[in-house]
């Protein structure tokens, strides 16, 4: 069907323009990643007792690749993407386990690193709900230059990831291990230029 | 012919872009949104493109109320181009009136119709689509094609050809027809037309106005103009649709030398039917004919007219006063037109 609609699409253009300005549109979606796993390993004797802080844990999600998903059909027609809002959500806590978390977040793309923020998250072992990260309305402490790897990555079509540093603090489990999953929540626009 | 054709192709095409653009920008979200949703964005939408192809196959019947003498006939070709009224731009959308498919912000606004200006992303309100009440994308407001800023006018095109026969006792039997045309490939669309108007002359049964200098008649005609589009021909999915026409009015000219001047005044009306038919599957759901939307007009129509007569060809413009008003210029060739006792030729010959 689109290859008709294409063409019928390209004769309508060339008649009504000759429009020089073509056709516009923004196309938004929320797009939610694969969980990433962490495991927030206590020594025995620690069950049951406040930790103040944890070891570091560095962990990274799959490749992400929301073009090739939801935006992929729409190829050179597309102009730019925007980050418009990043949530994340933990799920998976243990009953009974409470932990606040320190949380560097980092987007790796080809190659290379770049700190999307620092954040503590408290009281993670509640924020099964959605909780926003990043909105662009309000940027905040987000460094501009990550969400715009994110965007480059997505028009170029290759996949980032997001790394994780998390240390716990004050954390008090009733086993000596626990494993969760921290879910991430993208708010994509994608610009379509019909020429 | 091949100019006919390519002209009723081009308004095909225009009264298709909001299925095309629709389809391009996620037509399986339109789709799923609801037909009744899809059905009512898309009537809104196209409301300017086929209310102008319902008035345009009403115009340019005719550039004399003379009818020609018995085996006299005329040929002519034209184009009428019904023009959108401003109000026709834009269309009103709101919340309320729809079940999954909402502003983004705000409960009502202003969108563009087929005919309104081209906007930017920037410059159009955002719609939601919802499914059980979850958001599954948000699309830009289709746009409108901003034909205006490319051409004289924003008006829906309609071209027509036309043979007109003179029969007898001042009548003349008038003819709109091209064959089944394929557009392109055999199985990518088709257009067909077809149209019959009668013209008589009432003044020979006037005493006293018989005798004055212009002539006077009633003219009726009907024309029916179907075109079919392939969407994808191999699963049969075609955009179909067809305009019905009616026009009734008395007629009067008065012929000057080179020059006629014509004016009507009468009732037209029209219904136009836009089908998008076939079976088209999302990643949810079939939908068989999805789109079915219906258009009528009707009203008084008053126009004037000039014709200019050189030998045997006529070249002739029109201007018809009603919603959308429609303007119309044709060209063609007259032989054994009628004379009037009391219209005397101010250059022998003519």
């Amino acid at each position: 069907m689109k290859k008709n609609l294409l063409l019928i699409l390209l004769m309508a253009t060339i008649i009504s323009a000759c429009g020089e300005a073509g056709i516009q549109s923004d196309i938004s979606q929320v797009v939610e990643t694969d969980p990433v796993t962490v495991t927030i390993d206590l020594p025995a004797q620690a069950v049951g007792v406040l930790v103040n802080e944890t070891p570091a844990i560095t962990v990274e999600t799959g490749d992400i690749s929301i073009t090739s998903d939801e935006f992929g059909e729409y190829g050179d027609q597309l102009q730019r993407f925007t980050i418009n809002k990043i949530w994340y959500k933990l799920q998976g806590f243990d009953a009974g386990n409470e932990a606040d978390l320190d949380i560097t977040l980092n987007i790796i793309s080809e190659g290379t690193t770049t700190k999307l923020l620092e954040t503590t998250v408290v009281d993670a072992h509640t924020k099964t709900d959605d909780v926003l990260l990043f909105d662009k309305a309000a940027p905040g402490d987000v460094n501009s230059a990550a969400v715009s790897v994110i965007e480059g990555a997505l028009l170029n079509g290759t996949s980032f990831k997001i790394e994780l540093v998390l240390v716990g603090k004050n954390v008090r489990f009733q086993s000596s291990s626990d494993s969760f999953d921290f879910l991430f929540k993208f708010d994509v626009t994608a610009r379509v230029q019909l020429d | 012919m091949k100019i006919y054709t390519r002209i009723l192709l081009i308004t095909g095409l225009m009264v298709s872009m909001a299925n095309v653009s629709k389809a391009q920008l996620d037509f399986d979200s339109f789709l799923e949104a609801g037909l009744a949703d899809a059905n009512k964005l898309l009537e809104a939408y196209m409301a300017p493109a086929f209310k102008g192809i319902g008035y345009g196959v009403n115009a340019g019947w005719y550039n004399t109320a003379r009818p020609h003498k018995t085996l006299g006939f005329d040929l002519n070709i034209s184009v009428n181009a019904a023009i959108v009224p401003t109000s026709g731009e834009f269309f009103t959308f709101n919340n309320a009136d729809y079940t999954n498919v909402k502003l983004s912000n705000g409960t009502s606004a202003q969108l563009p119709t087929l005919f309104g200006p081209n906007l930017g992303a920037d410059d159009l309100p955002e719609l939601r689509f919802l499914d059980n009440g979850e958001e599954t994308i948000r699309i830009s407001a289709p746009t409108g094609l901003g034909l205006d800023e490319v051409l004289p006018m924003n008006a829906v095109p309609s071209p027509m050809i036309q043979l007109g026969i003179g029969l007898i006792k001042g009548t003349d039997l008038k003819i709109r027809y091209t064959p089944d045309i394929s557009l392109g490939d055999e199985d990518e669309g088709s257009v067909k037309l077809f149209g019959i108007g009668v013209m008589h002359d009432i003044k020979q049964y006037l005493p006293v106005v018989n005798k004055l200098p212009f002539d006077l008649s009633m003219f009726v005609g009907y024309t029916n103009l179907k075109t079919s589009i392939a969407v994808d021909s191999d699963l049969n999915q075609f955009a179909e649709f067809e305009t019905k026409g009616t026009v009734v009015q008395a007629l009067i000219s008065k012929k000057i030398a080179l020059l006629t001047v014509y004016g009507g005044l009468g009732y037209a009306k029209s219904k136009t039917t836009f089908g998008l038919n076939g079976v088209y599957t999302t990643e949810n759901s079939s939908y068989t004919d999805p789109i079915s939307l219906a258009y009528e007009n009707g009203g008084l129509k008053a126009n004037v007219g000039l014709r200019i007569r050189l030998l045997f060809f006529n070249l002739f413009g029109e201007y018809s006063f009603q919603e959308y008003s429609t303007a119309t210029v044709g060209i063609g060739f007259s032989f054994r037109e009628g004379a009037s006792s009391t219209n005397i030729p101010m250059v022998p010959g003519i």
